[in-house]
């Protein structure tokens, strides 16, 4: 017996000598033409796509490694975020210590003596986490507001359009900073909510608690939705004029279904890729703004605040900077490679450009 | 195409006031820019609420960015809270200073990028696409200011280790840069390191640009039936392929090279390069409303003029193309 795969719909030619019975189904076709017909899904051929893509497999590995290192940051760190280590002073440099591999301190430590090695990891765990937050965020908003501006068109189209222009003309880092500094730098509670231009508070019968790096998050998603919004928006546009969804219109369906079981399915590769833009995006300009100093703030670890303390020295202490920068170059660039896998898996009509 | 142009100007005019209005919302509300003066024991609580008097800080919302559209209008954006230093000048120092550093690096980048794509295409899927594709991941992935950072740490271990000083690691200028000629050689001693950091991230956006460009390009019927009249390989690449795969960089370039001239943030900021990144920064450190929105209208009709003629330019280039 012949062990061959088929694409579903590819055995579309049936050999003429079994034409004469009545079949049903491809399984009894190639049942009939002496093939073993193994069923196998989209996201099968998905899966074998990606495999091949060895760098995307190396970097989604990697990934996997950092997001386990964040989760358990805590068991797995082998000091705390704030905890200072004087017994293992640097005979040269004094209580920084350069790193070097006795079994104390892989990466060194700063200049009050806590373990690198440690802050980094709570760093990587806190940008890993802004970063999915963002990623969350502005892939629902983005996706949601495409959504109804490309199906709907017309003036609900008009407006959220003219509403991503805007975000287009004004540079968007500066948008990011505005925010940054009006949002405020401390964990917080929401108590009330303050109407906009006036001095009026409407009080909330519960306080909802804003951890700061949120606050981060929800400005870059602010800032990172738009783009997908467009792209959504696009795919929209073409697919609401396809016979599918006439059939549907036609069988009765509600918008609401055609566009959440109908389109969307046939989304989800261009979205999926540009999500894991938005997370490397997020990743690298969460960094740079903390770095500047309008990011997360202590007691909250980042790696783009771990990088500015360690500039102050940095020229002498060559590993305050290098290792946290590292950190953040490695997490973005697999991001970016398993988003080119993903590409490649998810978005087959796209001509393969690597 | 007038129609279209003027139709987009109009439009952009309204943008640029809601954008205003909803900055300068956003920097009123934020924060106090005379609280350094109120720390300083030496000025008095009388000079500061006279600032507070001239600058109207205690009104509304509304009435400051009133008085900010006139400013804007007809006295070339205000002054400054603390200090009253005109607005405009130094905006355009620090403009020059950013077009020094953006127009080297973009001219750079694209040479090397065009070439880098250009070859790539060609040999696809051999060593040096393969390797070039890696860096432009690499450079993609890399955060900018730590990379300019990582420069500066380079420099100077090789200072502390040769005891020779190759490239200064910030400003501009010497202390003493001379006049003539030794300024701008010394200006452009400065640069490099600016310069290579910035062109890192361009090259690697335009280089996959161009390589993706040239592919479409070099596989359309129209560059087959150039081979088939039997055109020398040279001829074709070169006369047919390439002139038409550089429309599309045309565009992209455009509308980086607008969105740079806002200063490009992180590199000014590493290397304290007096330009409009490091002067919007600083404008924002100190909570003041008025270099803030001075920044946010110049860069924003730049990015938006930039825009157009990146537009105007395609339709130029590729015929194809009808305004409607």
């Amino acid at each position: 017996m012949v062990q061959s795969t088929v694409q579903p719909g590819a055995v579309g030619g049936a050999d003429p000598s079994i034409a004469s019975a009545p079949i049903t189904s491809e399984a009894e076709l190639a049942f009939e033409a002496g093939v073993e017909l193994k069923a196998r899904s989209q996201w099968s051929y998905a899966r074998t796509r990606f495999f091949r893509h060895k760098a995307a497999v190396v970097s989604l590995a990697v990934l996997i490694f950092f997001a386990i290192v964040a989760i358990f940051a805590k068991q797995i760190a082998p000091y705390g975020y704030d905890e200072i280590d004087l017994e293992h002073i640097d005979p040269i440099t004094g209580i920084a210590r350069s790193p070097r591999l006795d079994g104390h301190h892989y990466l060194g430590t700063d200049q009050l003596g806590r373990d690198y090695l440690s802050r980094i990891i709570y760093g990587i765990r806190t940008s890993l986490w802004v970063a999915v937050f963002v990623a969350i965020l502005a892939t629902v908003i983005g996706t949601a507001v495409g959504a109804i501006s490309g199906f709907y068109g017309g003036h609900v189209d008009n407006i959220l359009m003219r509403i991503t222009d805007l975000f287009f003309t004004v540079p968007g880092l500066a948008i990011l900073l505005v925010a940054a500094v009006y949002l405020g730098s401390d964990d917080s509670e929401i108590t009330e909510i303050n109407l906009p231009f006036t001095s009026a508070a409407i009080p909330l019968p519960f306080t909802i608690p804003i951890y700061q790096p949120m606050k981060i998050g929800i400005i870059l998603a602010f800032l990172f939705w738009v783009a997908l919004a467009r792209v959504v928006r696009g795919l929209f546009l073409s697919l609401r004029e396809k016979e599918f969804v006439e059939a549907a219109k036609a069988a009765g369906a509600s918008d609401m279904r055609i566009i959440t079981r109908h389109i969307l399915p046939n989304c989800v590769g261009p979205i999926v890729v540009f999500t894991t833009l938005i997370v490397a995006g997020a990743i690298l300009t969460e960094a740079f703004l903390s770095f500047v100093g309008y990011g997360i703030q202590p007691p909250n670890a980042a790696l783009g605040k771990l990088i500015v303390d360690g500039q102050s020295e940095g020229f002498t202490l060559w590993w305050l900077v290098v290792f946290p920068g590292l950190a953040i170059f490695l997490i973005a660039m697999c991001i970016n490679f398993v988003g080119d896998g993903l590409r490649d898996a998810l978005d087959p009509t796209q001509r393969r450009s690597r | 195409m007038l129609q279209y142009v003027l139709r987009r100007l109009a439009y952009s005019v309204i943008v640029l006031f809601v954008a205003s209005f909803l900055v300068f919302t956003f920097v009123a509300k934020t924060g106090d820019p005379l609280a350094a003066l109120r720390l300083n024991p030496r000025i008095s609580e009388q000079s500061v609420e006279n600032i507070k008097e001239r600058k109207h800080l205690d009104d509304s919302v509304f009435v400051r960015y009133g008085y900010w559209v006139n400013d804007a209008f007809t006295n070339g954006f205000g002054t400054t809270v603390l200090g009253d230093r005109p607005i405009l000048p130094d905006l355009w120092r620090v403009m020059k200073h950013t077009l020094q550093l953006v127009i080297i690096a973009e001219l750079l980048a694209i040479l090397i990028a065009v070439g880098i794509g250009v070859y790539s295409a060609l040999r696809q899927y051999s060593v040096f696409d393969y390797t070039a594709t890696t860096f432009s991941f690499m450079g993609l992935a890399l955060p900018v200011f730590w990379f300019a950072l990582m420069l500066q740490v380079g420099v100077v271990y090789l200072k502390d280790w040769t005891g020779y000083n190759i490239f200064p690691i910030a400003s501009l200028s010497s202390v003493d840069p001379g006049t003539g000629i030794h300024f701008w050689i010394d200006r452009a001693h400065h640069l490099v390191l600016p310069v290579i950091v910035l062109m890192i991230a361009s090259i690697a956006t335009y280089s996959r640009f161009m390589r993706a460009s040239m592919l479409e390009v070099v596989n359309s019927d129209y560059v087959r039936t150039a081979r088939a009249k039997g055109l020398t390989e040279k001829r074709v690449t070169m006369k047919h392929a390439f002139r038409n795969a550089l429309i599309p960089l045309v565009t992209l370039v455009a509308i980086n090279f607008g969105a740079l001239l806002g200063g490009a943030i992180a590199t000014e900021f590493v290397f304290s390069l007096d330009g409009m990144g490091l002067y919007y920064i600083s404008a924002l450190n100190q909570n003041d409303p008025y270099p803030v929105m001075a920044w946010l209208m110049v860069t924003a009709t730049l990015i938006i003029l930039f825009n157009l003629i990146a537009d105007i330019a395609y339709g130029y280039l590729d015929p194809r193309v009808r305004y409607d």
